[in-house]
């Protein structure tokens, strides 16, 4: 007797908005060694041509264990992001100068070039205070009062460094940034008056920045700078 | 997916009995009779195992497929919808939605621009934990970012203004419900600002998730 077993999923893995999706885009995710990246989550974002009045979507899959992934979409242009949590790997759609993108027509399947994810390194900034004084706000005592720190993304757009880490005396924001790129940090305050490491005060009601860049071990990761006190209410704009 | 379930069948050759043992390797979620597969609800980390069909007209014959397992990532959209999300008007209420895929929001962009770009644009931060919203100033280029000023959604009297546009802080407000928000934004466009503006945002949680810029929708500016 011949037997023999044939096994199959009957639901494809991809999971995707509702929308006419006739095309597909497939690739795969690899790492700076590249090694595929299992269980990154891509998402495709349809982007708006110039003047077009189209309507959003967006499909996100996992990449499986050799890396690949498939999307099913409608024809249009999309920009691929790819990010996998808790980890250092940096989005491209965040990072690089150009991000993945994919032009796909009506009824095709479109191949991209493999996609790398870099590697990133933290960088941080500390902000010491010693009066207690974010942690009044952290909890909602006094209105009106925060510090945003955040770097330019290569698109332009502010990257927020959310908080990491927070104690009594001290907040911790931090990103994971790639290395050998020039970064522009910055820093909103309302509410606080701020110094820097060195007890200079800095004005950072109207926007502090600083330049910031991990080119290797000695590259500094971590700025330190001091809450001295609190801005009058509604001393900000 | 943890959580998520997927159907797996067998066709049987070379015997009328198609009944066959389903089995997992390592136990990993749990299979049924039918061959429908639950993966355990929560997952530390992704994890491959085999999925086994056994035919009982004979024991020695099984196919396997292997099947990977991912934690926490969800389909849901961290940002979104907007409403409206199309239309044409100088000034317009609108309504932004955002949520968290694990912990909290740790903050929440909205753009209308003409392009995905910063400059020359109505861009807003906003902060949960402060109720904050910052306004991006007209000089925001690729190399640096700076606000033309912040303030609390919903101060009577507040307005923040750039060359784009004006929030009228007064008129918006949040609306918190667990992991999401909902951020009601009065916006008056300025009367050089005409044409076709494009609704993006982005968000971050807590858990490290964030949602990169997504389109969702536009705005003419008569």
């Amino acid at each position: 007797m011949l037997l023999r077993i044939l096994l199959a999923s009957v639901a494809g893995a991809t999971l995707v908005c509702a929308q006419d999706r006739n095309s597909q885009i497939v690739g795969q995710v690899r790492d700076e060694r590249q090694r595929p990246v299992n269980g990154a989550r891509v998402d495709a974002y349809l982007l708006p041509e110039s003047g077009a009045k189209v309507k959003p979507f967006r499909a996100s899959a996992l990449t499986a264990p050799n890396g690949t992934f498939k999307l099913s979409v409608p024809s249009g242009v999309f920009r691929v992001c790819v990010q996998l949590r808790r980890t250092e790997l940096l989005d491209p759609c965040t990072w690089s100068a150009v991000p993945p993108r994919a032009s796909v027509p009506a009824n095709r399947t479109v191949q991209l070039p493999p996609i790398v994810l870099k590697r990133g390194y933290p960088l941080s900034v500390r902000l010491e205070d010693a009066q207690g004084l974010l942690l009044v706000q952290d909890k909602g005592k006094r209105a009106a009062g925060q510090v945003i720190v955040g770097v330019s993304a290569p698109n332009g757009m502010f990257l927020p460094m959310p908080v990491r880490g927070r104690s009594a005396s001290a907040r911790d924001h931090q990103l994971f940034v790639p290395r050998d790129t020039a970064l522009r940090v910055s820093m909103h305050s309302r509410g606080f008056t701020l110094a820097d490491e060195s007890g200079a005060a800095v004005d950072a009601a109207k926007g502090h920045q600083f330049s910031a860049k991990l080119a290797g071990e000695r590259s500094r990761r971590r700025f330190v700078f001091r809450v001295t006190g609190l801005q009058p209410e509604g001393g900000t704009k | 997916m943890a959580g998520q379930s997927q159907q797996f069948t067998t066709t049987v050759t070379g015997t009328t009995n198609q009944a066959v043992t389903w089995s997992l390797s390592p136990a990993l979620g749990t299979i049924n009779a039918t061959g429908l597969y639950v993966a355990p609800a929560t997952l530390s980390s992704p994890q491959t195992l085999l999925v086994s069909a056994t035919s009982q007209a004979d024991p020695t014959k099984v196919a396997t497929a292997t099947v990977t397992v991912s934690p926490g990532t969800t389909d849901e959209a961290m940002v979104g919808p907007v409403s409206p999300d199309s239309g044409s008007g100088r000034t317009q209420l609108f309504r932004f939605d955002a949520r968290a895929r694990s912990g909290e929001l740790v903050w929440v962009q909205m753009l209308l621009n003409q392009t995905l770009s910063p400059t020359f644009a109505c861009l807003v931060y906003y902060d949960p934990p402060s109720d904050l919203i910052f306004l991006s100033s007209d000089d925001s280029q690729p190399s640096y970012n700076t606000w033309v000023g912040s303030a609390v959604l919903g101060t009577p009297g507040a307005s923040l203004s750039n060359s784009q546009c004006t929030i009228d802080v007064a008129n918006s407000s949040v609306e918190k419900s667990g992991a999401s928000v909902s951020i009601r934004l009065s916006i008056t466009f300025a009367d050089t600002w005409s044409g076709t503006k494009y609704i993006y945002m982005a968000a971050e949680d807590s858990g490290g998730e964030r949602d990169e810029w997504r389109y969702l929708g536009y705005w003419v500016v008569p």
